[in-house]
């Protein structure tokens, strides 16, 4: 009777068995090929998403606002499941340790300053607030728009959503709407 | 005498005498090992060390003077998470992300003063591999945050701890902050 192999269970002949050469390496090999199977599926990219959105997006003064994305540039390995029915206004990674990083750009108000742009990235699960970016100059208008960034490590257990809120605060004159242009979330699954 | 491929598995010349359970064994075995090897590289892959440290309670920092921030919570219970000591050890050799991100009250100093936060490394290339400085504001919070690719070598425990400094006249009070690592890659090798 052949002895498994420490690890992978491989059959491994002993002089008792019959002299069966073929039959043992045909053993062998079937028992391999069968163990590598199992490991290929284990090999793969690591999950990775991006969202985006380009159209305009109109911002009400003083409130807290979701990014919404409208386009779904990436899902690789399941990173979102289900993939999303655009437009959203958060995301579902898969559990587990991600990289990611959030993006708007944003231009001057209509009218009045704004002393405060906070861009803050959340996660519904336990973990809330995972970091934020500010900015406390308000782009002229000949500046076109500039554009404000975030970045963060952070664990999901689903179904904990991560989700963007932008934040403008005035000075003077209201700007009652504000318009955000391009932005997106893009996130890479970095561990468990 | 037995020849052995590139990886080590082993395998009988013409001249060796033949005794087929034993070659073949070696031939399972030497497999065995090393396919544990490349199962065991894959599941550390994807099984990086990760840890996050942070705190919300408010943490009052005076004048012109570099001040540990204290990281008091730990967020996804790692061994990498040393909340007692307000820091993450390192202790794989490796790449690793550092993200870290401080939100400051503002106050009532004339302007402009602005806040400094680094990280800090105490086995790493550099102590601190890092920094970046923001201008703060009167009456509104600031979110100041940095991000830094770093090594750690694997020898010791790499101490990785968060400080700010500000030149505001007045103290400056934190809120929420975190400073949270990932390692991406081993430091040789293909995984």
């Amino acid at each position: 009777m052949p002895t498994p192999t420490p690890n992978r269970g491989y059959p491994a002949p002993v002089n008792s068995d019959p002299a069966d050469v073929p039959q043992a390496l045909q053993d062998l090999a079937e028992a391999i090929d069968s163990d590598l199977a199992t490991i290929e599926p284990t090999i793969h990219q690591r999950p990775f998403f991006r969202v985006t959105a380009s159209a305009p997006q109109k911002m009400i003064f003083s409130t807290s606002e979701r990014l919404q994305f409208t386009d779904l540039e990436a899902n690789t390995e399941n990173a979102i499941v289900p993939s999303p029915v655009m437009p959203i206004n958060a995301v579902r990674p898969s559990a587990g340790a991600w990289w990611l990083t959030a993006t708007c750009s944003y231009g001057a108000p209509p009218a009045g300053t704004l002393d405060e742009i906070t861009f803050r990235i959340f996660s519904s699960g336990v973990a809330g607030l995972l970091s934020g970016s500010t900015v406390h100059v308000t782009p002229p208008a000949q500046d076109g728009t500039r554009t404000i960034s975030v970045s963060t490590l952070a664990r999901f257990s689903p179904p904990d959503d991560v989700f963007v809120l932008f934040d403008f605060h005035r000075v003077g004159v209201d700007p009652a709407l504000y318009t955000l242009f391009s932005r997106s979330l893009t996130g890479t699954k970095v561990s468990t | 005498m037995p020849a052995n491929t590139p990886l080590g598995i082993t395998y009988p010349l013409y001249t060796d005498s033949i005794d087929p359970a034993v070659q073949i064994a070696e031939i399972a075995t030497d497999t065995d090992g090393i396919v544990q090897t490349l199962v065991n590289r894959i599941a550390a892959v994807a099984t990086r060390p990760i840890g996050r440290v942070g705190a919300i309670a408010n943490q009052v920092i005076v004048t012109n003077t570099l001040t540990t921030l204290l990281l008091t919570g730990g967020e996804f219970s790692t061994p990498m998470e040393d909340p007692a000591n307000n820091r993450l050890n390192l202790t794989e050799s490796g790449v690793y992300i550092i993200t870290a991100a401080v939100l400051c009250a503002g106050n009532a100093a004339a302007l402009p003063y602005s806040m400094l936060l680094q990280i800090n490394s105490d086995a790493g290339f550099s102590a601190v591999p890092a920094a970046v400085s923001l201008p703060l504001h009167n009456t509104r919070g600031t979110w100041v945050n940095v991000s830094a690719v770093h090594f750690h070598t694997g020898v010791g425990t790499d101490h990785i701890t968060l400080s700010v400094r500000h030149n505001s006249a007045a103290s400056v009070t934190v809120m929420n902050r975190n400073l949270t690592a990932c390692k991406v890659s081993n430091d040789t090798g293909l995984f």
